[in-house]
C-alpha cells in the first residue's frame, strides 16, 4: 500500500521489481489505482466548480456577524474553536478529569485507612472577646461543659474556669 | 489580484498575490490585510470544498462547511504560528466541521471489517475492484453505476477513515501531510489508510450486484 502511495522509501525499487514478476500483486495495485482514479473523478464531478469570489461575500458576512455577537455567544464560539482544533487534547483532559473524579473516593478511603480514624475536634471556640489588655476565650467542651480562659498578658496573669 | 500597491505611485512595484506564499499572506491577514485573506480564500476554496464534498456528498453542505471554516480561520488567525502549512490547518477545520455535520445526520450503516458479512465478501471473490473501461465518459451507464457503488462504499466507512482516504486519494497528500492535518502520528495514518481501504473494498463487494451498478463488476 505504501508503494501505491509513493511512500515506500528505500523499498520502492524492490517493490517495483516484485510487481513485474507477480501478476497478482500487480493486479491489486492496478485495481487500487483505478479505484482512486474513479473516486477522484466522482468527487470532482460532484463538487463542481464552486466560485470562491461568490463565497467570499458570505464569509465576510459571517465574520461581521461573529464580531457583533454578545459575550455568551463569544464564549460558546471560543469553546467551539477549542474543541474543533484540539479534539484529542480536550478529550484527554476530560478523560483525566473523569478518571480523577471516579478514583477520588477510593483514594480518600485508602488514605483514611492508612492514617487511621479522622480527628474529631474536642472543643469548639464559641466566643472570643478582647477588652483592654485582656482576652477571653470561651470553649465549648465535648460533654456539655464550657470553659472560659481569661488572659491578661501584661499582668502575666491567666485564669481558667470550667462551667 | 494585487495585494499591496505602492503609495508613492512608482510603476512596477505592485505585488501580485499569486507570487506570495501562504505564509506571507497569513502574516498580512494577521495584520488586518483583508485582501490577503481574500486571496487565501480564493486560493484554497475549491480544494477545501472537494474535501468537504467527499465527506458530505452534498455540494451545498460542502460549501456551507468551507465558508464556516474560513470564518473560523479568520477569527483564529492570531493563533496560527506557522508551525505547519496553512492548508493543513484549514483542512483540519474543514474535516472536523464536516465530521460534525455528518454526525448530526441520521446514523448510516457502518462497515465493520470484523463482521462476518464483510469478511465473507472479501473471501467469496477473486475480484478486487470491478474491471471497467475508464476511457468511457463519466456519464456512461457503466461508470455511473460503478460510481454509485463506490460512493456508497465510501459512505459506509467511519468518518475518520473517509477523511484519510479523501485526503490521500483526492488531495494527493503525503502521509506526513495527512498526519499534520489530522493531528495524528504518521504510523496512525498508515494503519488507518490500510484499514479504510480494506473496509471500503469489503463494503463495495458486499453490495448486491444490482445495487447501483453491476455491469462493471463482471
Amino acid at each position: 500500500m505504501a508503494w501505491l502511495d509513493g511512500e515506500a522509501g528505500r523499498r520502492t525499487a524492490e517493490v517495483a521489481a516484485h510487481l513485474e514478476r507477480c501478476r497478482e500483486c500487480a493486479a491489486e495495485v492496478e485495481a487500487w489505482q483505478k479505484a482512486g482514479h474513479e473516486l477522484r473523478a466522482l468527487v470532482e464531478a460532484g463538487a463542481g466548480e464552486p466560485e470562491p469570489l461568490l463565497a467570499l461575500q458570505t464569509i465576510r458576512d459571517r465574520i461581521a456577524a461573529g464580531e457583533s455577537r454578545g459575550l455568551v455567544a463569544r464564549l460558546a464560539a471560543w469553546w467551539d474553536e477549542v474543541w474543533l482544533l484540539n479534539r484529542r487534547a480536550v478529550a484527554g483532559v476530560v478523560a483525566a478529569a473523569a478518571l480523577g473524579a471516579l478514583s477520588a473516593p477510593g483514594v480518600v478511603y485508602l488514605v483514611g485507612r492508612l492514617q487511621g480514624p479522622a480527628y474529631t475536634p474536642m472543643v469548639v471556640v464559641e466566643d472570643l472577646e478582647v477588652g483592654g489588655n485582656a482576652t477571653a476565650v470561651v470553649w465549648g467542651g465535648g460533654e456539655d461543659s464550657t470553659t472560659l480562659i481569661w488572659v491578661q498578658p501584661k499582668a502575666g496573669d491567666s485564669h481558667e474556669e470550667t462551667f | 489580484m494585487v495585494v499591496a500597491g505602492n503609495s508613492s505611485g512608482q510603476a512596477g512595484r505592485a505585488v501580485t498575490s499569486e507570487s506570495l506564499t501562504d505564509q506571507v499572506l497569513v502574516e498580512r491577514a494577521q495584520r488586518g490585510d483583508a485582501i490577503a485573506f481574500s486571496e487565501l480564500v480564493t486560493r484554497h476554496y475549491r480544494r477545501a470544498v472537494r474535501v468537504a464534498f467527499g465527506l458530505l456528498k452534498n455540494p451545498d453542505d460542502a460549501e456551507d462547511v468551507v465558508q464556516d471554516a474560513f470564518t473560523r480561520v479568520h477569527q483564529r488567525l492570531g493563533d496560527f504560528a506557522g508551525a505547519s502549512a496553512f492548508y493543513t490547518w484549514l483542512y483540519r477545520i474543514v474535516v472536523n466541521l464536516s465530521i460534525d455535520a455528518l454526525r448530526r445526520r441520521p446514523r448510516e450503516r457502518r462497515v465493520d471489517l470484523e463482521a462476518e458479512s464483510a469478511r465473507e465478501a472479501l473471501r467469496s471473490t477473486d475480484e478486487l475492484w470491478p474491471r471497467y473501461d475508464d476511457t468511457q465518459p463519466l456519464e456512461s451507464a457503466e461508470r455511473r453505476q460503478l460510481g454509485a457503488r463506490l460512493e456508497r462504499a465510501l459512505g459506509e466507512l467511519p468518518e475518520i477513515h473517509q477523511a484519510v482516504i479523501l485526503l490521500r486519494e483526492i488531495e494527493g497528500m503525503s502521509y506526513e501531510e495527512i498526519a499534520k492535518t489530522l493531528k495524528i502520528k504518521k504510523g496512525t495514518v498508515m494503519s488507518r489508510l490500510f484499514h479504510a481501504r480494506r473496509a471500503m473494498q469489503a463494503a463495495f463487494l458486499a453490495q448486491p450486484r444490482g445495487s447501483g451498478g453491476s455491469g462493471a463488476a463482471s
